[in-house]
C-alpha cells in the first residue's frame, strides 16, 4: 500500500528547524542531559519514561501509553487477556525485553511477556529505551527494553474501578498499612463478549457470520505487598489469571478450553542507585515461581482432550558496582539468572513417553545466564558526553525427557559479548544522541527443545544477533519539541520454524534481515485564555529486507510489523477538564515471511475525556471508535470499538 | 491424471483474474501441472500453475493465510479444499475462467467438529465423494448442484474406528474398476497406527462391499500398510502404502487384486532391512529406519519412497522404481540432483513421467524423471514446499 503523503515530507517539513539547532551556538553553562517535560511525558533522546499517574488518568492502560509513541506498536489482537506485545522500532515482540523492577519478566520457556499482566495502577514509572544510548540494562535487547516499576510506599491510599463494554470491570484498592508496608489489590473481568466473524459458525448459520463468541471469559486476580526500609525495597506480588480460548473457527458452545496462571513473585533491591559522588553499589534479588495450565476437555482446539500442565521458576540475582567521580562513572555488574520449566501431559500418555511426532513431551529443562557488564560514562566537557559498554553474556540450557524409555539428556552452551557506545551533545535546546550497539537475543527453550505444539527441538540453534546504529535527535523550547530518529539495525540468524512435507517443525536460524528506519515527531503546547492546545503528530517510516536460505523469504519484507504509521493527536485542557483525540494510520504489514498475506490497513480514531479533581478522578475512553475491525498483527480482526468508564478517589 | 480438452489459457487471462504475479508472460496450454504450495514456517499457502515441459512457473495463486490446503482434479475443475478446521471447497472451471472460483462450499456440519477433508474425489459431472478425515462417514455430493442440494447422502464408516478413537481417519482413496477404494488409518486414541483397512464402495449403488464374505467382521480389505497414507491404482491392481510408526515399524506396500481383493505385501520392515541402522545398546533414538512413505505408477514401473529416519528427524530419502510385472525386483533410482535429498511429493506425470519434489525449504524444487529414472530437463524451481500436484490438459 502507499499512503498519500510519507515520512520524507515530515523530514523536510522540519529540516528549517534542524538548521536553525544547528547554527546556534552551544552555551558553555549547560552541565546536564536536559530532561524536559513535554506533553506530559519525561523524554531524553532515546529513552522516554512515564509517570503512573498520569499514565493511569491520561492513558487507561499501559498498552494505550505505548501505542501513543513514536516507533512502538503494540501486538495485541482479541480481548483482554491476549498477550500484549511490543515491537520497538520495527523489531519483533520477542526481541524487546520487558522488565518489572528491573527483573526479567520474558519467560525462558517461551520468551514471551505480556505487558497487561501489570495492572495500570500498581504503576508507579514506566521506563523505554529504543536506542541503547542509555548504557548497561537497556542495551542487550535486540529491539527496545521497557521497565516497569512498581509502585512501594504510597502517598495516598487509592480506590479505582472501572466498566466497559464487552463485559468489562475491575476493581482495585492500594494503600499504606504502616511506614514500611504497603498493599495493592486488584481485579480485572471481560466477558470478551465483542462480536467476531466466525469462519464456520457451529449452529450452520453461514460463514462468516459475525457472532459474539462463546467462552470467551478473562480474568485476573492480582496483589501486592511491599515494604521499604531505608533504601532496600521488598516486593511480594501473587497474579492468578484464566483466560478461556475462544473456538474461532466454529465458535462451538461446547467448548471449554482455558489457560490458566498462578504465579508468586518476590523481588528485593536497592537498585535505585543514587546519582551522587562517591562508590554505589546497587544489588537486586529475585524469585518467582508460574504455574500453568492448559485444558481442553473437550477436545475443541486441539485434536485431543488436553490436560497440560507447566511449571516455570525464575531466579535472578544481580549487583552492579558504580563509582561517580567527577566527570567519570564507572559501572560494572554481575547478573545471574536461573531458569527451570518442567512440562506434564496429563491425558496423554504419548507425550508422556514422547512417542508422538508432536513437541509435545514431558520434559525439564534448565537455563542459566551469567552476564558480566563493565562500562563507562564520561563528560567531555559541558555540552558532550559519551558512555561505553561492553557485556558478555554465558549461557547454559539443558533438557531432560522426562517419563521416556530413551530419557535424552541435551546440553548446549554459548557466549555472546555484545557492546554499546554513545556520543550524546546536549544545549538548552536540543539534544543529540549517535549510539551503536551489538545485541542479542538468546532462543527461548521452546525454540531449542520445543514442547507444547508441534515443534521439535534443535540443538544446533543458534542465538539472534544485530548491530544497530542510530541518531536521535530532540529540539525543543519551552512550548514545542520536536524528535527525529534515525536508525540501521542488521539481524543475524532470526530464528524462524520450518517444517518438513511430514508437518514436523523446528525453529533454525535461516534469515538476516536488514532495517532502516526514520521516526519523527512533534508536539506542541499552545495556551488560549485558559485553554491548553497539544496537537502532537508524528510518523514512522521503514525498510527492511530479508536475506534469507529459505527461497520464499529471500528479498521480502519483514514480516509482523507496519512499515508505515502515522499518529496524529490533540488534547485540549481546560482546568480541571480534558479531551483527547487520536488517530492512528498504519500499513505495509506482512503477516508471513514470503509476504504472501498482507494485513489490512489499520485506522483506528480514539476519543478521551479525562476530569482530574484533587481527590478523584473520571476517565471516559472510546477506543477504535469507528469499530474498525482490521485484521492484526495475529491475522484475526481486532475487537472493534471499545469504550470504559474508569474513576478513582484518593484519601 | 486426468485429461480433457479445455478452452486455451493464456496468462493474461491468469494474471487478469489473479491479479499481482505477472513475472510470466507465455501462455500456459497443453499438458498443465497445478501444484499446492506450502510456505515453510506454515504461515501461508498458494497455488502454482504451469505448462508441462516447461520451466516457467506462475505463483501466487489462490493466496490463503493458512497452509493445510490440498487440491484435487475432474476433467476441467480443480478443486481447492481446505482441511482441518478450514472446512471449504473452491470450485475453479478452466473451460470458463480458469482459477476464477466457480463456487466455494462449506464442508462443515453444525454442531460438529472439522469435517478435515483430505480428498474430493469426483467420478461423473453430478456426483463425487468426500473423503472426510475427521468425519465417519463419506459425503456424497453433486458437484454441479448449488450449495443447498450439494449433499447427496452419506457412507458410514463407522465400524472402523479404533478402540478409543473417535473416528477412522481415512486418508486417501482411489476410483478402480468401477469402485471407489478407501484407505482407513485407525490410529487408536493415542493417534498410534492399528491395523490399517481398506474399505470398497459401489460407485453405482454407494453401497460398500463385502470383499470377504468367508468372514464375519469388517467389510473391508485389512492391510499390512499401517498408518495408511497412498492409494494408486492401474487396470489391475490398487497399491497402497503406509509409513509405520516413528520408529520400528517401516510400513508397508501392498497390492489389491481387483479381480478378488486378494493383498498381496511387496514391501515390509525386512525387504531393505539394510537401509536400518540400528545400534547395539538400549538408546533407541539413535537408531535409524525407513519408512515406507509413498507410491507412484508410471506406465508399467512402480516407484517407491522411502525415508530414513531417526525419530522424528528425516535424515534422506530413497527412491526405487519396481516392474508392475515382477514386483520383487526393486533398483534404486539415485540422481545426482535427488542425492542424499529429501523428498516431499512424489506424482506420475503426463507422458509417461515421475514428478518428485524435494523436501527443502531452501530450493523446493521439482524434478522430473522418465520411466528409467533419468532426469528429464531442468528442474522446476518453486519458491514454497510443492505439497500436492496435479494436471489437466489444456487444448489451445
Amino acid at each position: 500500500m502507499t499512503f498519500t503523503f510519507r515520512t520524507a515530507f515530515l523530514i523536510s517539513a522540519l529540516s528549517p528547524a534542524i538548521a536553525l539547532a544547528n547554527g546556534e551556538t552551544v552555551p558553555d553553562a549547560l552541565t546536564l542531559p536536559t530532561v524536559v517535560e513535554t506533553a506530559q511525558r519525561v523524554t531524553t533522546a532515546g529513552l522516554t519514561s512515564i509517570d503512573g499517574e498520569e499514565l493511569q488518568s491520561r492513558y487507561g492502560s499501559l498498552q494505550n501509553y505505548l501505542k501513543s509513541l513514536t516507533g512502538m506498536q503494540v501486538q495485541h489482537s482479541g480481548g483482554l487477556g491476549d498477550p500484549v506485545l511490543l515491537s520497538v522500532r520495527g523489531a519483533s515482540g520477542r526481541q524487546t525485553t520487558v522488565l518489572v523492577n528491573g527483573i526479567r519478566i520474558n519467560d525462558a520457556q517461551g520468551g514471551g511477556y505480556d505487558l497487561s499482566q501489570i495492572p495500570v495502577d500498581m504503576i508507579e514509572r514506566v521506563e523505554i529505551s529504543s536506542s541503547g544510548s542509555h548504557g548497561g540494562l537497556y542495551d542487550s535487547a535486540i529491539g527496545g527494553t521497557v521497565n516497569i516499576i512498581t509502585r512501594e510506599q504510597e502517598y495516598q491510599n487509592q480506590l479505582a474501578a472501572a466498566v466497559g463494554n464487552h463485559g468489562y470491570k475491575s476493581a482495585s484498592a492500594r494503600g499504606n498499612i504502616n511506614n514500611y508496608l504497603s498493599v495493592y489489590a486488584g481485579s480485572e473481568y471481560s466477558e470478551n463478549s465483542f462480536d467476531y466473524p466466525v469462519p464456520a459458525p457451529w449452529n450452520g448459520d453461514a460463514r462468516n457470520s459475525e457472532e459474539a463468541l462463546n467462552n470467551a471469559e478473562f480474568f485476573r486476580h492480582t496483589a501486592q505487598l511491599a515494604a521499604t526500609t531505608g533504601t532496600v525495597v521488598s516486593q511480594l506480588s501473587w497474579q492468578h489469571q484464566r483466560k478461556n480460548i475462544p473456538d474461532y473457527f466454529r465458535n462451538s458452545p461446547e467448548n471449554k478450553a482455558h489457560y490458566s496462571t498462578r504465579e508468586i513473585r518476590f523481588t528485593t533491591s536497592n537498585s535505585n542507585a543514587s546519582a551522587s559522588e562517591g562508590f554505589h553499589l546497587p544489588w537486586s534479588f529475585a524469585v518467582s515461581r508460574k504455574n500453568e495450565s492448559y485444558r481442553d476437555p473437550e477436545s475443541n482446539i486441539g485434536l485431543g482432550e488436553d490436560d497440560n500442565r507447566y511449571r516455570l521458576r525464575h531466579a535472578e540475582i544481580a549487583t552492579s558496582p558504580q563509582l561517580h567521580s567527577g566527570k567519570l562513572v564507572l559501572r560494572s555488574g554481575i547478573r545471574a539468572e536461573f531458569d527451570e520449566y518442567q512440562s506434564r501431559y496429563v491425558n496423554d500418555t504419548d507425550s508422556r513417553d514422547c512417542t508422538t511426532p508432536q513437541g509435545s513431551c514431558d520434559q525439564s529443562a534448565k537455563q542459566q545466564v551469567i552476564n558480566l557488564t563493565a562500562g563507562a560514562d564520561y563528560r567531555i566537557s559541558p555540552p558532550w558526553k559519551t558512555s561505553a559498554s561492553i557485556y558478555h553474556r554465558g549461557y547454559r540450557t539443558s533438557n531432560e525427557r522426562t517419563h521416556a524409555d530413551d530419557a535424552a539428556r541435551t546440553e548446549s552452551k554459548d557466549s555472546f559479548t555484545g557492546a554499546s557506545a554513545s556520543f550524546t551533545h546536549v544545549s538548552l535546546f536540543s539534544e543529540t544522541a549517535l549510539s551503536a550497539r551489538r545485541s542479542v537475543r538468546i532462543p527461548s527453550l521452546y525454540e531449542r527443545y520445543g514442547d507444547r505444539g508441534l515443534m521439535l527441538g534443535n540443538d544446533d540453534l543458534s542465538a539472534e544477533t544485530s548491530d544497530n546504529l542510530s541518531i536521535d535527535v530532540r529540539l525543543f523550547s519551552q512550548q514545542s519539541e520536536a524528535t527525529l530518529s534515525v536508525f540501521s539495525r542488521k539481524t543475524k540468524d532470526t530464528i524462524v520454524p520450518i517444517y518438513d512435507s511430514r508437518g514436523i517443525g523446528r525453529y533454525i536460524n535461516v534469515s538476516d534481515s536488514i532495517m532502516q528506519g526514520v521516526e519523527v515527531e512533534l508536539i506542541h503546547t499552545e495556551k488560549l485564555k485558559g485553554i491548553t492546545l497539544e496537537p502532537t503528530i508524528s510518523a514512522a517510516s521503514y525498510t527492511s529486507e530479508l536475506i534469507s536460505d529459505v527461497r520464499a523469504f529471500e528479498g521480502k519484507q519483514v514480516p509482523g510489523i507496519y512499515h508505515d504509521r502515522y499518529l496524529f493527536g490533540l488534547t485540549t485542557s481546560y482546568q480541571q477538564h480534558s479531551l483527547s483525540l487520536d488517530y492512528e494510520l498504519a500499513g505495509n504489514l506482512y503477516l508471513d515471511s514470503g509476504n504472501n498475506i498482507e494485513g489490512d490497513i489499520r485506522r483506528s480514531l480514539d476519543l478521551t475525556y479525562q476530569l482530574e479533581q484533587n481527590r478523584w478522578g473520571l476517565r471516559v475512553a472510546a477506543n477504535n471508535l469507528t469499530n474498525n475491525q482490521f485484521r492484526d498483527y495475529s491475522n484475526r480482526p481486532v475487537a472493534g470499538r471499545q469504550i470504559y468508564l474508569s474513576g478513582h478517589l484518593n484519601f | 491424471m486426468k485429461k480433457l480438452a479445455l478452452t486455451a489459457l493464456s496468462t493474461a487471462l491468469l494474471t487478469g483474474c489473479f491479479g499481482d504475479d505477472s513475472s510470466n508472460s507465455s501462455s500456459v496450454s497443453g499438458h498443465t501441472f497445478i501444484a499446492q504450495m506450502r510456505a515453510a514456517d506454515y504461515s501461508s499457502s498458494e497455488i502454482a500453475v504451469g505448462t508441462v515441459g516447461e520451466t516457467e512457473i506462475v505463483e501466487n495463486y489462490a493466496n490463503k493465510d493458512a497452509s493445510d490446503y490440498t487440491i484435487d482434479v475432474y476433467e476441467q475443475y480443480l478443486y481447492h479444499i481446505g482441511k482441518f478446521n478450514i472446512d471449504t471447497l473452491t470450485r475453479y472451471d478452466a473451460a470458463a475462467e480458469f482459477l476464477q472460483a466457480d463456487y466455494t462450499y462449506s464442508l462443515t456440519e453444525p454442531e460438529s467438529s472439522s469435517s478435515n477433508t483430505y480428498q474430493f474425489v469426483q467420478v461423473a459431472e453430478d456426483k463425487a465423494y468426500v473423503i472426510r478425515y475427521g468425519k465417519s462417514s463419506i459425503l456424497v455430493v453433486d458437484p454441479s448442484a448449488d450449495e443447498e442440494n450439494f449433499v447427496l447422502g452419506e457412507i458410514g464408516l463407522a465400524a472402523y474406528v479404533a478402540e478409543g478413537a473417535t473416528y477412522p481417519r481415512m486418508s486417501a482413496a482411489v476410483v478402480a474398476d468401477d469402485k471407489l477404494f478407501v484407505g482407513l488409518q485407525r490410529l487408536d486414541a493415542d493417534y498410534q497406527p492399528t491395523q490399517s483397512y481398506v474399505a470398497v464402495i459401489d460407485i453405482e449403488s454407494d453401497n460398500e462391499i463385502d470383499t470377504n464374505t468367508n468372514e464375519t467382521g469388517l467389510k473391508g480389505i485389512p492391510v499390512n500398510a499401517d498408518n495408511l497414507f497412498k492409494l494408486v491404482a492401474d487396470d489391475d491392481y490398487v497399491y497402497v502404502s503406509g509409513r509405520g510408526d516413528y520408529s520400528n515399524n517401516s510400513g508397508a506396500l501392498d497390492r489389491i487384486s481387483l479381480d478378488d481383493y486378494a493383498v498381496t505385501n511387496l514391501v515390509n520392515g525386512t525387504t531393505f532391512s539394510d537401509l536400518n541402522d540400528i545400534s547395539d545398546d538400549e538408546d533407541t533414538s539413535n537408531d535409524t529406519y525407513y519408512h515406507v512413505m509413498s507410491i507412484a505408477l508410471v506406465d508399467d514401473t512402480g516407484f517407491i519412497k522411502l525415508n530414513l529416519e531417526q525419530g522424528y528427524t528425516n535424515l534422506r530419502s530413497i527412491l526405487y522404481s519396481f516392474p508392475l510385472d515382477d514386483v520383487a525386483s526393486f533398483t534404486a533410482v539415485n540422481p545426482d540432483v535427488l542425492k542424499d535429498e529429501k523428498i516431499g511429493i512424489l506424482k506420475s506425470g503426463p507422458d509417461n513421467t515421475l514428478w518428485v519434489g524435494i523436501d527443502n525449504a531452501e530450493a523446493p524444487d521439482i524434478v522430473v524423471l522418465n520411466e528409467e529414472g533419468e532426469v528429464q530437463g531442468e528442474a522446476l524451481k518453486f519458491s514454497m514446499p510443492v505439497i500436492d500436484l496435479e494436471f489437466m490438459e489444456i487444448r489451445d
